[in-house]
């Protein structure tokens, strides 16, 4: 089925997701949809299946328009393989394989229903064991699986958003293999993919959105730098901030396990990293690249990743309380909906004491809110606050001995005005006697700040190196996957 | 939520918009039961307040209610289910009862030392449950039904078997308190201590909760227990407080119940208070003075049973089933915004009546 | 012979308890928790007797249990799916509402008889040794409910509808984007479950604790949401914990004679009991999947009842 999107425009608030899209998606192709995190492809993507409604534009479908989720009730039109895979973790592979399907009425014959999906898999050189649990595969098996589901059901449109991450490079070809297979039976693919050179191998074509606008439709194989330039674009050079470098004395190393090194590290993976108090430290990466992970690792344990720990002044390992952490998710993991600014501070500053001075706390709570410039006062809500002054808010509370200042996607959400005031602030106020490490997939955002940049690329590091060394300029192709491993 | 950003003409507005329908609900309610509603609403109020015997029986059934609203705005501020209240009530009276039954019973200092063993059982058993959330996730309610049951027994158990009635071994209860163990009141019958004691918990809550760092603590954990290691906070370890806070405050009040409006330990010592709590601790949105007021009319509701029940064949179960109607009513509107809508509707239709108005004057 | 009797009487009284278990088990699988069960079992129960008194017929009796219980369950699901109200908070409410409306409205039918449940005779059937008096000198009810079990475990796991209704329940994301119209399935199974729990109403009024008092069917609501839980929502499992219940029911009433005091507090050492060894389970298996419908384990946690 050809696929064509005529002016979808979605807007949130301040922020135009969507922005007049308008391409079409041939029938029977590997179509790829390419672009920087926050560039709107996973907001065009829902429009598509049907999740999200669009303010305007319509999706036409073989010649007929789409009245929104008429599309997905009409089961197995549409197949979604989202990053985390959308199956029953406690099911089965036999019942998370039909669940919701309708499609046999009764189904007292287990020997028959697993033949025809052992069957089904081989054809395309997967073997499955109808038996096992969900939960005991590796999330690569479960993708896997979804597809095979996707295809058992003769799915016409199948949505693959980044289909091959967490894979191993043989599950890999399968999938890719599979997804040939797929379109060879009349399907229609659209691929939502960070990777470059897999795409340029593995798709026909690729459509780049920037900044939630069209910016290109081009037929693989083509030269990867023109799909860089055109993803990638230069944000207005506004007057460079450059660091006024308040260089410490001070040093700060940091130990990375081998967790987060594979065999495509390359050649100075296992150096600790050096740093001084005051230097800015970027972890590069591609949305869902593994970069969040680090920087919650930074803070502390997690059960899926092993700690990362730094040290100051040789031996002393960093303290969680000198550790300031600003995540991504700023009202789910970092605010109190209920609580008032004031009280954030009370919090903050009083928890192992009973009594608060009220008028000694808001005296020192306005300051903070001064120095950085955070819009409102002491009895507002943080859902009052806009974006950006939830990510000042944030900063402004930062425990008293912090050596550390940890970012998950500090601009996330924000316009361009506020991000390049939060990095003002970030630049004057607070970098002078701590280590700063944000992670982020703005390049833009990373080639203006950063001293020092930590690449990740498919969940693992693939280099680190100062941001002026020739390795530091080409952070981009290392993040893309573009440079394999020497 | 909303509330904070009306102006005080709206909020007014909408209070009094709720209290019209549910005075609506309990006249419509009471008229199916009699044919004039009022009468039996003056009834109410005279089986409550109709002599010093009867009003000091409706304060003293006032104490608990108004002592398991406390314990529960202590839970659910941190954002707790404490459906074991009724357990923690039970096991207070059960402390209470051991000590007044003991040696210490025959002195003076008996209702002290009391109340302190009620205060002391009923943390104990909040703790618990406290304990059993935070290391298995899902159990809250059932953990805290399970206690419930526990406790149940165990009252059952304690006075048909060891603390028994000379004799007789009987449901109806133990044998009365020696009187040096009952909790004191005042002249003919004024339970002042422990209206007292229902005071200053209340304020001393009511300060807790508002200004200290530990009740904004809790405030916070209710909000969003995700955010609590970024602060440095171990949200367990205050969930778990509230809980042991709550069961002492419920403690205390089924230790009142056993030496104040008892005097003995019976099977039924918590007297659904406890989940009448839940009730209208879910209805005042957690506020404390509403609980107070709330518990203090509910309380004249069921002390005016028995003059009901003679006057008009009212079944005992009916100011029960009336307050449920009235907390289900209240709940629903207050989810629903229905009253704030209401006093913008309202306010919207007499801004358009006075601008109507004075362009007919002119 | 002893224990035959023994066996067939735990079997007949523990009818109640098994239907209401199955039907809070197919609630929880869709996502809805009911937690109004200790009121709408109890005005079922009264309803339920209080209509065969008057009609001088036990079906209607039933049916009219059914009906109260689906309706009690569908007005959860309602506020639930449509007003997005708080399950939790919903179910209590109605709980206290239906226990005192049940007494209320159940006064004028306190301790007189009505009619009683038919038997079958399975003739030739009843000759067979042990399983001859324990299953077929019951009465349909009593089969019923046996049969029910065996029925919703095969809806739940056999049949492409019942993985349907657990898919809602195990992650209705996923099931929303297979095309699975959520909100009306899990409206539907919730009715269902009701009509479960409305017969096991009846059940007690009608059969195992004959006719009506006050509070007739007092804590078995609460009992039974345990149960579930401790059947890792499987109605064979929790069918059993409901026959446990029932057989320490049995020995406390045997014992009576015996240990007055005992028999007093051991009908409440069930209950404990099972929560102890759910929690015990749960600590242990709980990376082994025990599985919890994520619906429910978002209501409970981080629970904010403020309205």
């Amino acid at each position: 089925m050809s696929i064509e999107f005529s002016g979808i425009t979605k807007i949130y608030g301040d922020v135009t997701a969507n922005d007049d899209i308008s391409f079409i998606i041939e029938s029977g192709t590997i179509h790829a949809i390419l672009g920087e995190n926050g560039a709107g492809k996973t907001t065009l993507i829902k429009i598509l299946t049907g999740q999200l409604e669009a303010d305007s534009g319509k999706i036409i479908i073989d010649g007929d328009e789409i009245k929104n989720n008429a599309f997905l009730t009409k089961r197995n039109r549409v197949g979604v393989l989202g990053q985390d895979p959308l199956d029953f973790k406690n099911f089965t592979v036999r019942e998370s394989f039909f669940a919701g399907l309708g499609k046999d009425k009764y189904w007292i014959n287990n020997k028959n229903t697993d033949a025809s999906i052992i069957n089904h898999a081989s054809n395309y050189g997967f073997v499955i064991n109808p038996e096992t649990k969900i939960s005991d595969l590796s999330i690569g098996k479960r993708q896997e699986l979804e597809f095979l589901r996707l295809l058992y059901n003769e799915t016409q449109i199948i949505v693959l958003d980044e289909p091959t991450s967490g894979l191993t490079d043989d599950q890999k070809m399968s999938i890719n293999l599979a997804t040939k297979e797929a379109v060879k039976n009349g399907a229609t693919v659209i691929i939502v993919s960070h990777k470059l050179m897999e795409v340029i191998e593995n798709c026909d074509r690729a459509t780049i959105l920037k900044s939630g606008k069209f910016a290109g439709t081009f037929d693989m194989p083509c030269d990867p730098n023109l799909l860089t330039k055109a993803m990638f674009q230069n944000l207005s050079r506004g007057p460079q901030v450059k660091s006024k470098h308040h260089l410490n004395n001070e040093n700060i190393r940091i130990d990375i396990p081998d967790y987060f090194f594979t065999k495509n590290t390359h050649k100075n993976h296992n150096e600790p990293i050096n740093l001084q108090k005051g230097s800015i430290v970027a972890i590069a990466g591609l949305q869902g690249s593994g970069t969040e992970e680090f920087i919650r690792s930074c803070f502390e344990e997690s059960n899926n990743y092993p700690k990362i720990k730094l040290f100051q002044k040789k031996t002393r390992e960093i303290q969680k309380f000198q550790k300031a952490y600003v995540p991504s998710d700023r009202i789910e993991k970092g605010l109190f909906k209920d609580v008032t600014i004031l009280e954030h501070f009370a919090i903050l500053y009083y928890k192992n004491k009973p009594f608060v001075n009220w008028k000694s706390l808001s005296k020192k709570a306005e300051k903070h809110l001064t120095k950085l410039r955070v819009k409102g006062n002491l009895n507002n809500y943080p859902t009052d606050l806009s974006g950006g002054n939830q990510q000042r808010l944030m900063l402004s509370m930062l425990p008293n001995q912090s050596s550390l200042l940890l970012l998950e996607d500090p601009t996330r959400g924000l316009d361009i005005q506020s991000a390049l005031d939060l990095w003002n602030i970030i630049m004057e106020r607070v970098q002078t006697d701590i280590l700063v490490v944000f992670n982020s997939s703005d390049t833009d955002e990373i080639e203006k700040y950063a001293d020092y940049i930590v690449c990740f690329y498919d969940g693992k590091i693939r280099c680190h190196h100062p941001q002026s060394s020739n390795d530091g300029k080409n952070f981009i192709n290392h993040i893309s996957g573009l440079i394999e491993s020497k | 939520m909303i509330e904070r950003k009306n102006s005080t003409i709206i909020r007014f507005l909408s209070y009094l918009i709720t209290l019209i329908i549910i005075l609506t609900i309990v006249v419509v309610f009471l008229s199916m039961l009699n044919d004039n509603p009022f009468n039996v609403i003056i009834s109410i109020g005279e089986g409550a307040f109709g002599s010093f015997a009867r009003t000091y029986r409706t304060l003293l059934i006032f104490v608990p209610i108004a002592l398991s609203c406390a314990a529960l705005s202590v839970t659910f501020r941190s954002g707790m289910w404490n459906i074991g209240i009724e357990g923690q009530i039970i096991l207070g009276a059960i402390g209470a009862s051991m000590i007044a039954r003991s040696i210490i019973g025959e002195s003076q200092l008996s209702p002290l030392v009391s109340l302190s063993a009620g205060v002391l059982f009923g943390a104990i058993w909040g703790l618990i449950s406290g304990i059993l959330r935070t290391t298995s996730n899902v159990h809250e309610i059932f953990a805290g039904l399970g206690l419930n049951f526990v406790g149940a027994g165990l009252v059952i158990y304690l006075i048909i078997g060891p603390w028994k009635r000379i004799g007789v071994a009987s449901t109806s209860g133990t044998d009365i308190f020696p009187q040096t163990a009952w909790l004191p009141d005042i002249g003919n019958g004024l339970p002042l201590p422990a209206l007292l004691i229902v005071g200053v918990l209340y304020l001393f809550l009511y300060g807790m909760l508002r200004w200290s760092v530990f009740g904004t603590i809790l405030k916070a954990m209710g909000s969003n227990p995700y955010a609590a290691p970024r602060y440095y906070i171990n949200a367990d370890k205050y969930i778990i407080y509230s809980f042991g806070l709550a069961g002492a405050i419920a403690g205390l009040a089924g230790g009142i119940q056993a030496i104040s409006f008892y005097h003995k330990l019976v099977p039924s010592i918590s007297g659904g208070f406890g989940f009448l709590g839940i009730l209208i601790v879910l209805a005042s949105s957690q506020k404390l003075h509403t609980s107070l007021i709330v518990s203090f009319l509910f309380s004249g509701m069921i002390s005016a049973g028995p003059l009901l029940q003679i006057e008009y064949d009212i079944h005992s179960s009916v100011p029960w089933l009336l307050q449920a109607f009235v907390i289900a009513a209240w709940v629903f509107i207050s989810y629903s915004s229905l009253h704030i809508k209401s006093a913008y509707f309202i306010r919207g239709l007499t801004n358009k009546f006075t601008t109507n108005l004075l362009g007919l004057i002119k | 012979m002893m224990l035959e009797n023994s066996v067939a009487t735990i079997i007949s009284l523990s009818c109640p308890l098994i239907l209401m278990v199955i039907g809070e088990t197919i609630s929880e699988r869709v996502g809805v928790i009911n937690l109004s069960m200790e009121g709408s079992v109890m005005l079922a129960a009264m309803l339920g007797f209080a209509v065969s008194v008057m009609t001088g017929s036990v079906l209607l009796g039933f049916i009219c249990a059914l009906l109260c219980g689906s309706t009690i369950s569908a007005i959860i699901a309602l506020f639930d799916v449509k007003f997005g109200m708080n399950q939790i908070v919903v179910g209590f409410i109605l709980s206290m509402i239906c226990i005192n409306l049940s007494n209320f409205l159940g006064q004028s039918y306190v301790n007189i008889p009505g009619p009683r449940i038919p038997s079958i005779n399975f003739g030739i059937m009843n000759e067979i040794p042990f399983l001859g008096k324990i299953i077929f000198s019951q009465n349909i009810l009593v089969i019923f409910s046996f049969l029910s079990i065996f029925i919703s475990w095969f809806f739940l796991f056999r049949t492409s509808a019942g993985l349907l209704l657990r898919s809602i329940g195990e992650n209705p994301e996923a099931a929303k984007i297979r095309g699975v119209n959520v909100n009306f399935y899990r409206f539907l199974y919730v009715t269902v479950g009701g009509a479960f729990i409305g017969l096991g109403g009846a059940a007690f009024s009608l059969h195992a604790k004959y006719g009506w008092s006050d509070s007739h069917t007092a804590n078995f609501g609460w009992i039974a949401l345990a149960i579930v839980i401790f059947g890792g929502w499987n109605p064979v499992r929790a069918s059993i914990g409901a026959l446990a219940f029932g057989a320490l029911q049995i020995i406390a009433m045997r014992l009576q004679d015996v240990f007055i005091e005992l028999a007093q507090v051991l009908p409440l050492i069930p209950f404990p009991t099972m929560i102890i060894m759910l929690i015990l389970f749960n600590r242990i298996g709980s990376s082994s999947g025990n599985w919890i419908p994520s619906t429910i384990k978002n209501s409970i946690i981080g629970l904010q009842p403020s309205a």
